[in-house]
């Protein structure tokens, strides 16, 4: 009994390590907020583009729905992974904190341009779009410190 | 007149069919990565098809008989069971994206999730194999795959630098950002989804079910040597509309409602309208194609009745593997697991699986027993032989670099 019951302790220990990703030192969990960041902008840049087209008149209705709906999940997605990255020490937690409040107004943005585009409301998404290119541009900039 | 019309079709369908869901997202992703650093892979990958394609479609031609009838007899069960179980793998895989692909594409289409979407598209599918005649489900599939031509147009009225395009993908080189291993793990994902080990199943099996001879050898190899090429033009213009629009702004295509995108941009809601009936064309296209394949290599394996020639009743097993394939596919999507990273796992394990596809089909195209006067000649041989080497190095790296790069991270 006694090594299955080994074998069961070190599963168990490895399953629960794997909810928490590890980030052993700096340049590591620099790297992944780097990582973060980059695919975040990926996917705020997605919202904006699919929101000016449909601004513009070159998107079914149903097509950009699905396409900002899908980069949100993606987003939130994202967001979610990072939160659970262990931060080595004083100073990453907060560049966590820095990168997790870009991440939360990248959100927002989002989750305004899905609202106004599925009310079809032209003056909602103009302000989304400049909110778009805000979170874009904070992103991008972690991502260029970091980088 | 009846014959330039017969070649035009072939011509087209092969065109409207090159493209399927592991296409439509590799060329849009590595476009968005890459730029067009990768082209040169495609053009690879084009050429390493038709010559296969040709190969498999002569054997059929002249033997009246399908790849892996061929394979079992010329290997022995034992190392053609190896080749049924890697290829048969790979295709239900392929199979698997290509129902969610079609889910994906209505889903852009209606708004309704994809995974309500999913059980429909799959008995649509099935339905078509079941009942649907051979040459109607190709010709539908193949023509209405054309609307894909819209990208071309797209990148035209995207109006790129001409010069710039051809001097970057003259001369390739690894964006910044990107590392070597990451580059070499997309360029074998293209080569693979180029490729796919289904295709040449499908059309030598195609070939059979159309009742070819030696006298429609010069039909089958204008459709292989202009239609696959062309083809593989459409694949490229994926790549370069994502390389043009999604590049730039720094997103990287991780699903099929982006790989639409450009096409909205240049063409607006009528350009978008096409992509998207060319998105349902080729997956369903591909959906058909890879469900025959696998009741296909089984079937001719084990010796089975098979094909749409027949009746469903006379072809029992094999359509019952059809009907398999089409269950597990549905049980497999339900599970919620992302069909756009199902069809990336199935490129780079098609890659895999490429030199147990064309090895044994070189070996028969080479076996004057089978082929008779019409067996390989030196040219063909010596490009056969070439890419066995490309497939064998493109197959032993796949996977160690899918590990390297996390799949491409």
């Amino acid at each position: 009994m006694r090594p299955l019951k080994g074998i069961a302790t070190a599963v168990a220990a490895l399953t629960l390590a794997g909810c928490v990703s590890a980030a052993p030192d700096d340049s590591s969990f620099e790297e992944k907020t780097s990582t973060t960041a980059a695919a975040a902008a990926s996917e705020v840049a997605t919202v904006r583009l699919t929101t000016q087209l449909l601004i513009e008149g070159h998107l079914q209705q149903n097509y950009a729905e699905v396409t900002i709906s899908a980069s949100e999940d993606a987003l939130s997605s994202i967001a979610q992974t990072f939160s659970v990255v262990q931060p080595p020490d004083g100073a990453a937690d907060q560049l966590r904190a820095q990168v997790e409040a870009i991440l939360s107004d990248a959100s927002d943005a989002v989750a305004e341009a899905r609202i106004a585009s599925r009310r079809d409301d032209h003056a909602a998404m103009t302000t989304a779009l400049v909110n778009l290119d805000r979170a874009n541009a904070q992103l991008q900039a972690a991502e260029e410190m970091l980088g | 007149m009846k014959r330039i019309l017969r070649v035009m079709l072939g011509v087209f369908t092969a065109i409207g069919g090159f493209v399927d869901i592991g296409d439509l997202v590799t060329n849009a992703v590595v476009g968005s990565r890459f730029g067009v650093s990768l082209a040169w892979v495609v053009v690879v990958g084009v050429v390493g098809i038709c010559v296969f394609a040709e190969m498999s479609g002569r054997v059929a031609a002249v033997s009246g008989r399908g790849t892996f009838d061929l394979v079992r007899e010329r290997l022995g069960p034992r190392g053609g069971l190896l080749n049924l179980v890697g290829s048969v793998a790979v295709t239900l895989l392929t199979f698997i994206a290509e129902i969610g692909g079609i889910a994906l594409a209505f889903e852009l289409v209606s708004g309704v999730n994809y995974l309500l979407l999913v059980p429909f598209a799959a008995f649509a599918v099935w339905l078509i194999l079941w009942r649907v005649k051979f040459s109607s489900m190709e010709n539908t599939f193949g023509l209405a795959g054309l609307s894909l031509l819209v990208f071309a147009f797209a990148v035209w009225r995207l109006g790129p630098d001409w010069g710039e395009l051809l001097q970057r993908a003259a001369h390739p080189a690894v964006p910044m950002g990107e590392g070597h291993p990451t580059y070499w793990y997309y360029a074998i994902a293209l080569f693979g989804a180029a490729m796919t080990p289904y295709e040449v199943f499908f059309f030598s099996s195609g070939g059979v079910e159309e009742k070819w001879s030696r006298k429609d050898l010069r039909l089958e190899r204008m459709n292989v040597f202009l239609g696959f090429p062309l083809g593989g033009l459409l694949s490229l213009s994926i790549m370069v509309c994502a390389a043009l629009v999604m590049m730039p702004q720094g997103i990287e295509v991780n699903t099929l409602g982006q790989v639409g995108l450009p096409v909205a941009m240049a063409l607006g809601k009528l350009g978008l309208a096409f992509a998207l009936l060319g998105f349902v064309a080729a997956t369903f296209g591909a959906a058909c194609e890879t469900g025959l394949s696998v009741g296909y290599s089984v079937a001719q394996f084990y010796g089975w009745q098979w094909g749409k020639f027949v009746s469903p009743v006379r072809a029992s097993r094999f359509h019952l593997l059809i009907l398999i394939s089409t269950l597990l596919a549905v049980a497999v999507l339900l599970t919620t697991v992302d069909p756009i990273k199902v069809t990336e796992y199935s490129v780079v394990f098609s890659a895999v699986a490429l030199p147990l596809t064309y090895f044994p089909i070189l070996i028969v195209a080479n076996d004057p027993d089978y082929m008779g006067a019409s067996v390989n000649g030196r040219v063909a041989n010596a490009i056969g032989m070439l890419y066995l080497v490309i497939l064998t190095v493109a197959s032993l790296a796949a996977l160690p670099l899918m590990l390297i790069t996390k799949a491409g991270q």
